[in-house]
């Protein structure tokens, strides 16, 4: 075989893996909606840990997900998801009861700002919203600045005045700092990964990146994920493979997909770390697997519509397909 | 005494000497006296025993004891038809030190050293990084000016694989690998200056809290190569 | 006999010495920062504060 045929032979055969794993988690996310439910008391005695954040995530990824995977039934599958979470806030509605109980909170408007970003709005949220985000209280340096540009992406995505500058917000944190590679703990390693998911507006954006963070990037993403690859703490090897679609030139691991692969489920649940819970508990099961499994939906995508990018860098010649234009090629049906 | 005491006290030696505190060294000084230990202690830390005489200011010259003791290791603890690669590159290591720093005598077949062993060298192209950074980390007695030539060009190819191999042994808390390729990579060019080499071979100096075989790196990286602050 | 005694234990220390010039990698020591275990699970940084006491709302009352 010449080169070129190994290297399609090769991306056929990531691309089927990586389908299959997108597949099986937004099946088993189908199914585990009970458990993303909103309950009653939700705006007030509910943890929202457990209720709102993982609604969050689950809109945040499955909106990436249903707007550019390459396949017609993963992104019918993310999109009823999507809809489903943007109707458990009662079409926005929740979300102008949470502002109204926590003016100061950022989360609210976080995660409204996924649904704003869709073209999903409601009018009672975006009435109060300017009040609460305009004050000087709300330019107060928050303790982590990887948080922090997840405020300015929800008000860029809102349509609200950013309340600071992006890159300078960008330059405080681990991966602005380009932060020595091995004195990172687990918590760091999580900011910079959400620090390249803001700058790329959650991989929509290569071309962001630049040519430095990206270096630095593409140097070292072998060792973290060596690192957790051995720990076994699969939410932050997904997201870790995420980072690494996101670059400009989207190298793909065969060997860390495959141990991800390894780690899922039948069912297509991801467990958070080790080996999946032997609990009976269903709401045990989902705090454990809820995240790494929407993880590895949305790694899955971006590594997907990597691939090209990856083949085409392979072949020298990056600079023609890397491209914003490409890569949202694929609109939702 | 355990072997790995002996090994720890003559690396104490041989970093005191790096650093130039004390009297001027002399590799029979720092050996237990009449202890088979000391040819195998040799045979362990190879090359960098003598390190001290390539910093002439550190040292006296090398004598006849060394040469006799250094003889001894060699004779003692050749490289088996099994050996590993890791044990024939660091007898080829002394062999080459030895021929530099140590008095020997070419003409006279009794005080000639002994020809070089071949050793494999295909795991430096082939060795998947983690594994290449583990068997490079084990070779760093090897990092030594002149020493090695080969081995360093090969591994100058290799460079980003051995910087990511010090990430993961500063994860992994394996503070003598991380030295031995903070050693390694103090050698070679083109580093990425976004590892932070020097304040790496600090932290790991500080963080091994004390361990002798990692302050021998880190002294050799700093003295030879002016690596580490 | 000495002479044997010297082989046996020159043959135990040719093992040692090639036990310490090729050893087997150590296993990984992880340690993480401890104030941090409690948050690992937090993803998009969503809500990667804890959640904070809230008063019941003022109109149920």
């Amino acid at each position: 075989m010449t080169a070129t045929a190994d290297r399609g032979a090769a991306h056929a055969a990531a691309a089927t893996l990586l389908d299959r794993m997108v597949r099986d988690s937004l099946r088993w996310l189908d199914g585990a909606r009970p458990h993303f439910r909103l309950p009653p008391d939700v705006a007030t005695g509910a943890d929202p840990n457990l209720t709102l954040k993982p609604l969050g995530e689950l809109a945040e990824l499955t909106h990436l997900i249903r707007t550019s995977h390459p396949r017609a039934d993963i992104r019918a599958a993310a999109d009823g998801l999507f809809t489903f979470a943007w109707n458990e806030t009662r079409e926005g509605e929740l979300f102008a009861e949470l502002v109204r109980g926590e003016p100061h909170a950022t989360y609210p408007l976080e995660i409204y700002g996924v649904f704003a970003y869709a073209g999903l709005r409601n009018t009672a949220v975006e009435a109060i919203l300017p009040t609460t985000t305009g004050l000087r209280s709300w330019r107060v340096a928050r303790e982590d600045h990887t948080r922090t540009l997840s405020v300015l992406d929800a008000e860029r995505r809102t349509g609200l005045r950013q309340h600071a500058d992006f890159d300078t917000v960008l330059g405080l944190t681990g991966l602005g700092l380009m932060a020595e590679p091995w004195a990172l703990d687990r918590m760091a390693v999580y900011g910079i990964t959400h620090d390249v998911f803001h700058l790329t507006d959650w991989g929509r954006e290569r071309r962001r990146v630049p040519a430095a963070l990206a270096d630095y990037l593409r140097l070292w993403l072998p060792s973290w994920l060596d690192s957790w690859l051995e720990e076994q703490l699969w939410d932050l090897v997904g997201e870790l493979l995420a980072v690494a679609a996101c670059l400009p030139s989207a190298p793909y691991d065969p060997v860390a997909w495959q141990r991800l692969a390894e780690a899922q489920a039948a069912d297509g649940s991801v467990p958070e770390m080790g080996a999946a819970p032997e609990s009976g508990d269903a709401a045990e099961v989902f705090k454990a697997c809820y995240h790494s499994t929407l993880v590895t939906a949305f790694a899955g995508t971006l590594a997907r519509t990597g691939l090209e990018v990856s083949a085409a860098a392979e072949a020298g010649q990056a600079q023609a397909v890397a491209g914003r234009t490409r890569y949202k090629s694929e609109e939702p049906s | 005494m355990p072997l790995s005491a002996v090994v720890a006290d003559v690396a104490t030696g041989v970093v005191l000497a790096l650093r130039g505190g004390g009297d001027p060294y002399a590799l029979s000084r720092v050996l237990p006296q009449d202890d088979p230990l000391a040819p195998a202690a040799i045979r362990v830390l190879g090359a960098d025993v003598l390190a001290p005489y390539a910093l002439d200011h550190r040292s006296a010259p090398a004598g006849a004891d060394d040469e006799t003791v250094v003889r001894q290791a060699l004779a003692a603890y050749p490289p088996g038809p099994d050996a590993s690669e890791v044990s024939v590159w660091t007898y080829r290591g002394l062999i080459e030190a030895s021929r530099a720093l140590l008095p020997g005598d070419p003409g006279d077949a009794d005080r000639a050293w002994p020809q070089v062993p071949r050793a494999g060298a295909a795991w430096i192209t082939t060795d998947p990084w983690p594994k290449l950074a583990f068997r490079a980390s084990q070779l760093a007695a090897l990092a030594f000016p002149g020493l090695a030539p080969d081995l360093a060009d090969g591994l100058a190819a290799r460079t980003d694989d051995l910087a990511r191999g010090f990430v993961r042994a500063v994860r992994r808390r394996d503070w003598l690998q991380a030295a031995g390729l903070g050693r390694w990579l103090a050698r070679l060019p083109h580093v990425p200056p976004t590892l932070g080499l020097d304040s790496g071979l600090v932290f790991v100096q500080q963080m091994s809290d004390g361990d002798a075989r990692v302050a021998l790196h880190v002294v050799a990286a700093r003295q030879f190569y002016g690596r580490g602050g | 006999m000495l002479k044997d005694r010297t082989l046996v234990e020159s043959g135990t220390l040719t093992d040692e010495v090639e036990s310490l010039l090729d050893p087997a990698e150590p296993e990984g020591v992880f340690h993480d920062t401890r104030e941090c275990a409690a948050k690992t699970l937090l993803l998009g940084a969503l809500l990667a504060s804890p959640p904070t006491p809230r008063p019941k709302k003022t109109e149920t009352r």
